[in-house]
């Protein structure tokens, strides 16, 4: 199939969406799909082949961030363009509501549409009032994926419609063969545990961790909690008291250096108290063969396959985390066990998987 | 209040309601174009899969009994529109029948033809699964906006019948892996 992605948000600055994008494209082409993806970038860029550029972003004040997107005439012409030179069977645009590419490329499609919602934010009064001038676009989209249950509840709120769930794939090789970090390799005299995770959000559960360390010190005085997370990163060091010795608080993390922790860690720690809708760092910790320990919330419990894939223990209960982190270090027979277990499991979360689904949609509403 | 005044005003909401009333009309044909395509597309992968079913029926999968249950279902789903009760016939029977464990989900087929058909089964599935989601979402949006005022004032519909939603039994036997 011939196949148009439209990104809204700028390629000059990596983030979720544009992460999404170059994986689903990537997986499409090597299927032998033709791919283009139009997005904004500015000319220094390095972008991949199959990148069309539409064009330098401004950057707007938007859901009290800055969003850089792109529009006006210039982006509208070339937007027109790369449609008509591309000859789709599929148009396939992420984030539809956002006021630039996405609006304007949908205005302007022939041809089935696809739309694929990643936000659970609710929409900003900007976006309700502009809803009227654009929802005869937005009918022009035949199929509407969501990344996940909260992405699809924003759908179901505001578009009244209902959407298919695709959550977002992960790139289970480059996990796999990630090589360890040394500054975060644990041993069996100093294990590391690693939590990742924002520091200043309270449902991701670093309380829960720092409660729990004590008593895993008193039988392991090596270990060391490596908290690698964006938020707060000061404030949380300053509280830490007697513990600073055994926390290390590494702050935001690269991609690769994700990648490196999680390797060479002892054990992943997911402490979450809710919220989560799917999981997605225990499946990168799995992929890369981190034993894990994760509270008990449905989303984990589905993902670990109930505790056959990694130690489930009770929400908030900082006593069986420190017994399950423990239980994890010393039963080193069974751990491996369900290590080995789980890196066969996570195959179903590569994007090579994941893109299936995204086919299926494909076909669907082209109707073949 | 002059006379021009009054004409003047009359043509300036003569105007709106012409512009209001053709986008109206222009997302009306589109909605209707939409739920006809979504239609075409659930009726393909209800057929394709009445014709897998057949196939498994024939590959020596079930005993007899359930084989010729499964075996007359999918022949009358064939036979059948996509919104009809057969359709949830069929899917009755194969839970009935109980699908064999397929392969798991997204690896290849590795072994016989029984593999191949399972996969492909749980392939059709689940676009079929998606197909009459789809079609849901555009059957009530064309609803929605047919039951405006503009809409019904002004017959912008025309004789379209006012479409309804799919609500066939899909729910999956529990053995097939849905993709």
């Amino acid at each position: 199939m011939r196949i148009g992605l439209v990104c809204p948000y700028s390629f000059d600055v990596p983030g979720g969406v544009q992460f999404h994008i170059r994986d689903v494209a990537a997986e499409l082409i090597a299927r032998g799909h033709a791919v283009s993806v139009l997005a904004p970038a500015g000319d220094g860029t390095p972008l991949p082949p199959y990148v069309e550029p539409a064009g330098r972003t401004v950057g707007i004040r938007y859901n009290g961030s800055v969003a850089r997107l792109n529009f006006g005439p210039l982006t509208a012409r070339r937007a027109r363009r790369w449609l008509a030179e591309g000859g789709f069977d599929i148009l396939h645009v992420h984030e539809p509501i956002t006021p630039s590419l996405a609006i304007l490329s949908l205005m302007y499609a022939q041809c089935p549409v696809v739309a694929t919602f990643h936000s659970s934010q609710t929409a900003s009064k900007v976006l309700r009032a502009a809803y009227p001038l654009v929802r005869a676009s937005l009918e022009k989209i035949s199929g509407v994926i969501a990344v996940s249950e909260e992405a699809r509840r924003t759908v179901m709120d505001h578009f009244g419609c209902d959407a298919v769930i695709i959550p977002n794939g992960v790139r289970v090789d480059q996990f796999a063969a990630a090589e360890p970090d040394p500054r975060w390799l644990g041993t069996s005299d100093a294990p590391v545990i690693a939590f990742l995770g924002r520091i200043d959000e309270p449902r991701k559960g670093l309380r829960v961790a720092l409660e729990a360390l004590p008593a895993v010190l008193a039988v392991r005085p090596g270990a060391r909690l490596v908290v690698a997370g964006a938020g707060g990163a000061d404030e949380a060091l300053s509280r830490l008291g007697p513990l600073r010795g055994s926390v290390e608080v590494v702050g935001a993390i690269t991609d690769t250096e994700k990648a490196g922790l999680l390797k060479g860690c002892s054990v992943y720690v997911a402490p979450q108290l809710g919220g989560e809708s799917f999981g997605i760092v225990l499946v990168e910790a799995m992929a890369a063969g981190a034993p894990v320990v994760a509270s008990r919330l449905a989303a984990f419990g589905s993902v670990l396959d109930d505790g056959a894939l990694g130690l489930l223990f009770e929400r908030g209960d900082a006593a069986a985390l420190s017994r399950a982190v423990l239980a994890t270090l010393d039963q080193a027979d069974a751990t491996r066990a369900r290590v080995a277990r789980a890196s066969r499991a996570v195959r179903r979360y590569d994007w090579s998987v994941v893109a299936d689904r995204v086919v299926a949609v494909y076909e669907t509403v082209a109707g073949v | 209040m002059l006379w021009t005044e009054i004409v003047l005003i009359a043509l300036v909401a003569a105007v709106v309601i012409v512009a209001l009333v053709w986008l109206a009309a222009g997302r009306i044909d589109r909605l209707h174009r939409r739920v006809d395509r979504a239609w075409a597309s659930l009726h393909l992968q209800l057929t394709r899969r009445a014709s897998l079913a057949l196939l498994l029926a024939h590959s020596h999968v079930w005993e007899a009994e359930p084989s010729a249950a499964v075996t007359a279902a999918a022949r009358a789903a064939l036979q059948a529109p996509p919104g009809g009760r057969e359709h949830s016939d069929l899917t009755a029977a194969l839970r009935a029948a109980a699908v064999p464990a397929a392969a798991p989900t997204g690896a290849a087929p590795t072994g016989g033809e029984r593999d191949a058909l399972l996969y492909d089964m749980a392939a059709v599935w689940y676009r079929a699964l998606v197909a009459r989601r789809f079609l849901n979402d555009a059957v009530s949006l064309t609803r929605r906006l047919r039951s405006r005022r503009l809409v019904r004032f002004f017959h912008l519909a025309g004789g379209t019948p006012m479409p309804a939603t799919c609500d066939i039994d899909d729910a999956p036997p529990p053995n097939l892996t849905i993709a």
